[in-house]
């Protein structure tokens, strides 16, 4: 690992820590950088996602009572679709998925932007945090 | 239209969206969250709760998905977890600093910053997909 891979490792998992969403920043890195299957980088970013994510967590716990049954349904349905989803990854060409991979990026980004900018418009510093 | 018939709908549409986010996750390995957390935000919008709430919320839900997700990956390339290992300390040590920072820091111009760094870096992966 790269002393710059590592920067940006630490400052996506910091970003997803905070919920500015630093997941797909990660992912986009490995993929613009390096030649890694698009396959493999989006297993990465997952393994990636979910240490940052876990440990983000044991502080969110720390610092208030998250209601868990009121997220046991979105988690249920969620966790569905991704088992579909993770199987239909391993069917389709690395080629589709890396441009399906940084469209869903740059209108992530778009939308982080806009929200970004509607909440500072409205006074709002600490605006509306964002996952990936 | 009564009231149960509305709580169900919403239910439904609910649950939709979750799959759809769901399907993001997995087939992109990323992106599943904007939904999610829309989802949690109405949730906690109804129960006059703030947007961290919704957040914690929101990585709740993710960790199961993702933990789907990275398990189906790694069974199709076992090299997934091997090449993830030296990643792993740098991401939780980072997740604990931005868990603790959430609070402290104002994030709008970081969000900024972020957004355009995230457009600018898949312009770039769209020129190298095409």
């Amino acid at each position: 690992m790269s002393g710059l891979t590592f920067a940006v490792a630490a400052l996506a998992a910091a970003l997803t820590g905070m919920g500015v969403g630093g997941g797909g920043i990660f992912g986009l890195w490995l993929s613009v950088t390096t030649n890694t299957l698009q396959q493999s980088v989006q297993g990465i970013n997952l393994w990636f996602y979910l240490s940052a994510a876990s440990a983000s967590l044991t502080v969110h716990l720390k610092k208030r009572s998250i209601n868990i049954e009121k997220t046991m349904y979105i988690a249920f349905c969620g966790t569905a679709g991704s088992l579909a989803g993770a199987l239909l990854a391993s069917y389709t060409e690395g080629k589709a998925l890396r441009l399906c991979y940084a469209l869903i990026m740059a209108a992530a980004g778009c939308i982080t932007l806009y929200r970004a900018v509607k909440s500072k418009k409205h006074g709002g510093g600490k605006g509306r945090p964002r996952t990936d | 239209m009564n009231d149960t018939v509305k709580k169900e709908k919403k239910l439904v549409m609910k649950g939709l969206a979750a799959i759809c986010a769901g399907v993001l996750n997995g087939a992109l390995g990323t992106g599943g969250g904007i939904i999610i957390l829309a989802l949690c935000t109405l949730d906690t919008r109804e129960e006059g709760l703030d947007g961290k709430e919704a957040f914690a919320r929101t990585v709740l839900c993710m960790i199961p998905m993702t933990l789907i997700s990275a398990f189906i990956y790694t069974a199709s390339n076992d090299g997934v977890l091997l090449s993830a290992m030296p990643y792993l300390p740098v991401a939780a040590i980072g997740g604990i600093l931005g868990g603790m920072l959430l609070d402290r820091v104002k994030t709008g111009f970081v969000r900024v910053l972020f957004s355009v760094l995230l457009i600018a870096a898949s312009a770039v992966s769209m020129v190298r997909a095409l």
